[in-house]
């Protein structure tokens, strides 16, 4: 299974692109929403973790984008980031977000959640 | 011109060339050691990522540079962890010789070097750091002290605590930024100082920062913080209690929210923000008063009344319609 991860801060890319290769899983990755959004269109993920506030596209603007084309309305996203009040986890549940995790994170929790997610498609 | 003009102009233009030439320099040295340590840092990422992910370990620093990038990239990497892999990051850092060399730093002459060595601690957590942030708390450097101070707050440990609060009700009239942060790492990491904390002092800067962190960080363990603020003559620290009860949504807050809404004798900014946190709370027997709020002449609270009706059920959508048939346009604001 392919995974793309699109976060900004490439620390943050390696630690969960490690995990998730740890895991079995191949993954490519983004360092911007506009590099994630040709990503998720070209290389056809079976799912996205997505931080929220990146360069060039925000990540919200990303799901919204995703959600409106037919062939990645139900890729399941796991959204990872620092901004996680309450109006914006609801906001992001909202906009069909599968899985909201906020940082500070734990590797080992989201990828439980990667696979919860994976396995409700 | 006179001489003396002419000299002055020369000397003034040397000065501006050799400004120029020193920021021109300054510069091209920080890109080139951008540059030079990017490889550096690709590695280290990487090292890193792969002994949290798959306990790989990393081959040990081997120059003063790769263990400056290792620094670098390890806080970057605890700031967004949690968890069992923080922990290893920790225990990597105090084998590597890093918090041993941050410990280190908090003996040096100059005060930049002295808060590197206390903001790396904070971040690292580790238990040996304990001994110099305690010292370093009593640092002549108001900035390195708090730094400390911080330190000592991720640490967690309740009984080296008490200079940390001393400094947080110094800098809460010096500093409250510097104290506003040093208190959300205490909220964060020991919620249950702050409530004696807020009870041992009687600085009303103190106080309010307490409360205002206790309402931010929705610190339910410590509420009665912010019960006690409902009580005193300081309106900011009535207003910061309100604000904070809203936002946990404590129900037994209403009654006094309530009297603090309908006291006109109250400055508005408290009226408003007992409306707001009933709203918050939406405890259908506010509706009656936020109805009666609908009416007062301040725009301010007839118009964050309204809003906090609709957080009210049935009761409040009820009390908007009539209120709305009556003419009011706040209430056919937000019903529409």
């Amino acid at each position: 299974m392919k995974i793309l991860v699109a976060d900004d801060s490439s620390t943050v890319r390696r630690l969960v692109a490690a995990r998730l290769a740890a895991d079995g899983y191949e993954v490519i990755e983004a360092a911007d929403g506009e590099e994630a959004l040709r990503l998720a269109l070209s290389e056809h993920p079976d799912l996205i973790v997505l931080d929220k506030v990146m360069p060039k596209l925000d990540g919200f603007e990303v799901v919204r984008i995703l959600r409106e084309r037919e062939e990645t309305r139900s890729l399941p996203i796991v959204m990872l980031t620092e901004r996680a009040g309450e109006d914006d986890v609801l906001d992001g549940l909202g906009l069909g977000v599968d899985e909201y995790m906020p940082k500070p994170f734990s590797p080992r929790e989201l990828s439980l959640r990667v696979q919860r997610a994976l396995d409700r498609r | 011109m006179s001489a003396v003009a002419l000299a002055a102009a020369v000397g003034l233009a040397g000065a501006v060339l050799l400004l120029a030439v020193f920021l021109v320099s300054a510069r091209a040295l920080g890109a080139r050691r951008r540059v030079r340590i990017r490889p550096l840092r690709d590695r280290w990422e990487l090292d890193l990522a792969l002994y949290l992910a798959a306990a790989e370990e990393p081959r040990p620093p081997s120059t003063l540079e790769e263990r400056r990038v290792l620094r670098d990239v390890a806080l970057a990497a605890l700031a967004d962890l949690r968890g069992r892999e923080r922990e290893r990051l920790t225990t990597l850092l105090e084998t590597t010789g890093i918090v041993e060399d941050a410990i280190a730093e908090l003996r040096s002459r100059r005060s930049a070097v002295r808060r590197l060595g206390a903001e790396t601690l904070a971040e690292a957590r580790s238990p040996f750091g304990a001994d110099a942030l305690s010292v370093g708390v009593r640092d002549r450097n108001p900035t390195v002290a708090i730094a400390c101070a911080r330190g000592l707050a991720e640490l967690g440990d309740e009984r080296r605590l008490e200079p940390a609060l001393a400094l947080a009700e110094e800098a809460a009239v010096a500093a409250p930024g510097a104290a506003a942060e040093l208190l959300l790492a205490l909220g964060t990491r020991v919620p249950g100082v702050l409530p004696g904390a807020y009870a041992r002092t009687s600085a009303p800067e103190l106080r309010r920062l307490i409360a205002a962190v206790v309402g931010e960080l929705r610190l339910v363990e410590a509420a009665e913080v912010l019960h006690d603020a409902l009580e005193s003559d300081d309106d900011e620290l009535v207003a910061r209690g309100a604000h904070g009860l809203g936002a946990i949504g404590d129900a037994d807050a209403v009654p006094k929210l309530l009297e603090l809404l309908r006291d006109v004798d109250r400055p508005l900014f408290v009226r408003v923000q007992a409306a707001t946190a009933l709203g918050a709370i939406g405890d259908a027997t506010s509706a009656a008063a936020l109805a009666d709020a609908l009416r007062d002449d301040a725009w301010l609270l007839r118009d964050r009344a309204a809003v906090a009706l609709t957080h009210l059920g049935a009761d409040g959508r009820a009390a908007l319609a009539r209120a709305a048939g009556d003419g009011d346009p706040h209430a056919r604001a937000v019903l529409a």
